[in-house]
């Protein structure tokens, strides 16, 4: 059979070879008009040769203009950056008063679980540095969130009751670049780096040894979750294009019940409160059930849930969205609210 | 002069090439709900004040549907199951809570150009649609008929590449960054707009130096005054040198100073780097100061598109007459008195009737004159005539 293969390779090879050499030669032995067909033919060439240098040329520029895109991206960044750090600095009192404020807060909202967990030797089948970790993942979520989403960007229900999508239409750039770039990593970082610290600690309290793609697995659950909450804030704000008044505070809400509820351990709870809080309202998938994949105590179908539902829930968001924009661009919005602009 | 536009006057050809601003045949309506008109029950009060009849001591009778208590109020005495019907029969919740859906018409077929270095006033009584079409211009609307275009391209479609090249400034709201210094929100825009460096050196020389914004330039916005605000969010506006400006009231809440500095500073913009301003104010004297032509609407329709000279002669261009004499009643022939108060005396008179050299020599024969002055009627006074007329139109139609 093999043999049969090779035999045909051959074969095929000898025919292409002995036609290339047939066209070549009757190339050759082209008798009248020669100099006008090489002329064309090295038109032709000249045109070929264009078409390559324009194609790598549009090739060229377009990584170019990618790259001034990302360095773009990241200039905006750093003014957000620069802005979010004038505006914490400005004062000393001001500053202390912040920072302050916001550690009591983040170490508040945690206290009362771990207080119980170290109590009771942990919740539901967790032991306390599995509580704590569950905490520590939970503050990260909601403190990169925090974090990147200045501008109400977390809550765009705010900007389209308060009227102020109207100074985004006036910006150059697409919405998505305007809401991802809103940085406020002085003034609201301070949940993030209390739940890395809680992370660390509570990783080196635990006994199990952890696989090298421990780290990429806990990144990508953290981008799950993270996509959970917006998706649920922009699939609610969503309603704001209807009823900008009504629900201007709409995203908020939402986000902020998710953000108190995520913290409790949904270990030994019966199925009729844990099925909802997975489900209609995913406060368990921001932390507790993470934490479970990432600790090894889930089966390998479950594993999988988390991201499905991100999915499902980003695409119902996203249609929903649009559809509101569509509205709110037709239809236009009478409310502005100077006073919260950018705020 | 006619009523009909300037635009009429480009030819075809270089029409679209030469323009700014094409908004054709456009049409914007919006739905709102409001509460159902309901008609007056006349037959139940009728019923009332018929049906209520007296005894001797001021109390209803027994086949009354209402009646008066001895102070005088009406209340109603019911039939059996007459209360349930008027709660929730007609008249009742139904009514109450019955909200209906209108749809209102912003824009009404509006068509018009702003050829490229014009400066075009955009004027009209309230709610007549000028802040919808300069949202529509700015693409924060899309219109429900019709198609607008701005540089050439669609501000729906070619967003961002538009933004780059149009200013828009709503005087009721700021771009500053309210916690922030002036200074920061120009850097904010320079990396947003992606202006180069040295466009916007030069660009933010020339707005601190025409705007006096220097001293104001390291002061957090909330602590500005309005005027203040205004020329930071004007200096903002350019900082990208735009090819056409939207202005939706620039001048709304400034006081003399401010406004005329605005007002120069956007002459001299117009004339000396040839932008396209489209401006829309209430005021009608600074609309005239700036703009040579004027774009009128009203009830959502384009009703006037040409000069201000051309809206007087629309009015009557009559022309205003003031004598200031010793106290005593000047007598004009031909001259209309609007009124007189310590012996300075308002004429109106029309001067293609009484040429002015007539109207001289009987102001020469009158005696006890000591001052007089002639002038335009004010354009204040000639937009206010024109909205009165087409409001008393609209209410005929």
């Amino acid at each position: 059979m093999d043999k049969t293969k090779e035999q045909n390779f051959q074969e095929s090879v000898r025919l292409k070879s002995a036609h290339v050499k047939e066209t070549a030669s009757a190339e050759k032995s082209v008798p009248a008009g020669y100099e006008a067909f090489q002329e064309e033919y090295a038109v032709d060439n000249d045109k070929v040769f264009q078409k390559t240098q324009s194609c790598l040329r549009k090739k060229h520029s377009r990584q170019k203009k990618k790259a001034s895109g990302i360095r773009r991206y990241f200039r905006l960044l750093g003014i957000y950056a620069r802005m979010d750090l004038a505006s914490l600095t400005r004062d000393a009192k001001f500053m202390a008063i912040v920072l302050t404020a916001d550690i009591v807060s983040n170490i508040s909202t945690i206290s009362g679980i771990f207080l119980l967990a170290w109590k009771f030797g942990g919740i539901g089948g967790m032991d306390r540095f599995e509580v704590l970790f569950m905490l520590a993942y939970g503050n990260i979520v909601m403190g990169f969130l925090n974090m990147m989403g200045g501008c109400n960007a977390l809550f765009p229900s705010r900007i389209i009751g308060r009227g102020q999508w109207e100074h985004m239409f006036i910006m150059p750039l697409p919405y998505a670049v305007q809401l991802t770039v809103g940085i406020f990593p002085f003034t609201g970082s301070s949940s993030l780096i209390s739940g890395i610290a809680m992370l660390a600690m509570a990783i080196c309290h635990m006994e199990a040894a952890l696989p090298w793609w421990w780290p990429g697995m806990l990144l990508f659950q953290l981008i799950v979750s993270m996509a959970i909450v917006t998706a649920a804030s922009y699939l609610f704000s969503s309603l704001a294009f209807y009823a900008p008044i009504q629900c201007e505070e709409i995203a908020s809400t939402v986000v902020y019940s998710c953000d108190h509820a995520k913290s409790f351990p949904l270990s030994g709870m019966p199925p009729y409160i844990r099925c909802p809080l997975l489900t209609i309202f995913p406060a368990g998938l921001l932390a507790w059930f993470p934490s479970m994949i990432l600790l090894g105590k889930t089966t390998t179908l479950q594993n999988f849930y988390p991201a499905v539902f991100a999915l499902f829930l980003s695409l119902i968001a996203a249609y929903f969205f649009r559809k509101g924009f569509r509205y709110y661009v037709k239809k236009g919005i009478n409310r502005y609210s100077a006073g919260g602009h950018r705020s | 002069m006619s009523k009909k536009g300037l635009t009429d006057t480009v030819p075809a050809a270089i029409a679209h090439k030469d323009m700014a601003v094409i908004v054709s045949s456009v049409s914007k309506s919006f739905t709102r709900w409001q509460r159902k008109e309901r008609p007056q029950e006349q037959g139940a009060s009728e019923e009332i004040s018929d049906g209520a009849s007296r005894d001797s001591n001021g109390t209803s009778r027994n086949s009354g549907k209402a009646s008066r208590d001895s102070g005088g109020e009406c209340f109603l005495q019911e039939k059996p199951g007459s209360r349930q019907k008027r709660i929730f029969g007609k008249g009742g919740i139904r009514t109450v809570f019955g909200q209906e859906k209108r749809t209102v018409t912003a824009l009404d077929d509006v068509s018009f150009q702003v050829k490229r270095g014009e400066f075009v006033a955009y004027a009209g009584p309230n709610g007549a649609g000028k802040s919808t079409t300069m949202k529509l211009l700015a693409g924060m609307l899309q219109p429900t008929a019709g198609s607008v275009s701005v540089l050439g391209m669609s501000p729906e479609k070619d967003r961002i590449r538009l933004m780059r090249k149009l200013g828009v400034l709503f005087g009721n709201r700021t771009e500053l960054w309210w916690d922030h210094p002036v200074i920061q929100s120009f850097e904010w825009k320079k990396v947003v707009w992606d202006i180069p460096e040295a466009v916007y050196r030069r660009n933010l020389g020339m707005v601190t130096e025409l705007l006096d914004i220097g001293e104001i330039r390291n002061t957090f916005a909330r602590e500005l005054s309005l005027g203040q605000r205004m020329r930071a969010d004007l200096g903002m506006m350019l900082l990208h040198s735009p090819e056409v400006i939207l202005l939706d009231e620039p001048t709304l809440g400034l006081d003399v100073v401010a406004k005329r500095q605005m007002i120069e500073f956007l002459k001299r913009l117009n004339r000396e780097e040839g932008v396209t301003i489209l401006v829309t104010s209430h005021d009608m004297d600074d609309l005239e100061e700036m703009a040579r032509r004027i774009l009128m609407i009203s009830r959502g329709k384009l009703v006037y598109d040409g000069s201000f000279d051309g809206l007087r002669d629309i009015a009557g261009n009559l022309t205003h007459l003031t004598v200031t004499t010793d106290g005593r009643v000047p007598e004009l022939a031909g001259c209309r008195l609007l009124e007189g108060k310590n012996g300075v005396f308002q004429f109106e008179v029309d001067l293609t009737r009484l040429p002015i050299r007539g109207m001289l020599e009987r102001l020469s024969q009158a005696d006890g004159i000591l001052d007089i002055e002639i002038r335009k009627p004010p354009i204040e006074q000639v937009i206010a005539q024109l909205y009165q007329a087409w409001k008393c139109d609209a209410a005929d139609f």
